[in-house]
């Protein structure tokens, strides 16, 4: 899945780069979610992509604000959750039809690995509110 | 109530939330976004040449989970500021890496998940595959092992 481009004209500063590129990156992840909630392998695996890009931008720029950190370690759970979700898919995919046990295991394992990440966006989103990223927006146009 | 998502920043500064904010980032103490970049792309990028050189000299799985970390950081990186610092030819060779690791990764991942997770009554329907992953992750682990040993990141 190709990353939405973050345009980045007028930018002067660390903290309006920050700014551009996690208001970017938070609007891809809200744009995404909804494969949470219908979920598809597709639809999680493109999700899981964005958190993931989020969750580095946050770190990255953690170095310029570090409560960003506080909000990027939630995302890093959901990402363990979509990726052990999508582990199971990759294996569902190629098990012997015969394995019918193994199968049901599996498959029971990947839709509690959903729920959790589905609880988990849930934290991460009332931790977005708060997100620092809007602060770093804010001063860079009020200097 | 709006929905939560609705607030803005200009609302959530109406209501005066992050004022301790705003006084921290005067002008001097804010970093030249090209200097600041600069520094990053390079953390960056010894971080994943670092992770290249520890793989080659030595392949193991941790090692190679470590070099597709730091080639995913990389690689986000890249393609955040792509507008500001173009750096196409780099990306490539970072996205190229990623990928010759991609199978060994995949490999190994799945390998582990049938090893735990196979139900002991159907132990005996699982071995072919088992058998079959073993042998691919060997060999991609190989293939990316001889890949990587050619490949830079450094300027």
């Amino acid at each position: 899945m190709k990353p939405e481009p973050v345009h980045l004209g007028g930018v002067t500063d660390g903290f309006g780069l920050a700014a551009r590129v996690l208001d970017t990156r938070v609007r891809e992840v809200r744009r995404l979610a909804g494969g949470l909630q219908k979920r598809d392998q597709h639809g999680l695996h493109d999700f899981r992509i964005a958190c993931k890009r989020l969750r580095y931008a946050l770190e990255r720029f953690a170095d310029l604000e570090a409560s960003l950190e506080t909000v990027a370690a939630p995302f890093a759970l959901l990402q363990d959750a979509l990726g052990e979700a999508h582990d199971r898919d990759v294996l569902l995919s190629i098990l012997p039809v015969a394995m019918g046990q193994t199968e049901h295991r599996l498959a029971g394992e990947r839709e509690a690995c959903v729920d959790r990440a589905v609880v988990l966006w849930a934290q991460a989103q009332e931790l977005l509110l708060d997100c620092p990223l809007i602060v770093l927006e804010a001063a860079s146009n009020h200097s | 109530m709006g929905r939560r998502g609705d607030l803005t920043s200009n609302r959530i500064l109406r209501e005066g939330r992050f004022k301790y904010f705003r006084r921290t980032l005067a002008r001097n103490e804010r970093p030249p976004a090209m200097k600041w970049l600069k520094r990053a792309v390079e953390k960056e990028r010894r971080a994943l040449e670092g992770a290249r050189r520890r793989f080659v000299s030595k392949s193991t799985e941790e090692r190679l989970h470590s070099v597709r970390t730091a080639g995913r950081r990389f690689r986000s990186l890249l393609e955040d500021v792509a507008e500001l610092a173009p750096s196409a030819k780099l990306l490539r060779r970072v996205k190229r890496a990623a990928e010759q690791t991609d199978a060994a990764r995949d490999a190994t991942i799945i390998l582990r998940l049938l090893e735990n997770s196979v139900d002991p009554s159907e132990r005996h329907l699982a071995e072919p595959l088992l058998a079959e992953l073993s042998a691919r992750e060997s060999e991609a682990t190989r293939l990316a092992h001889k890949r990587l040993r050619r490949a830079r990141f450094t300027g």
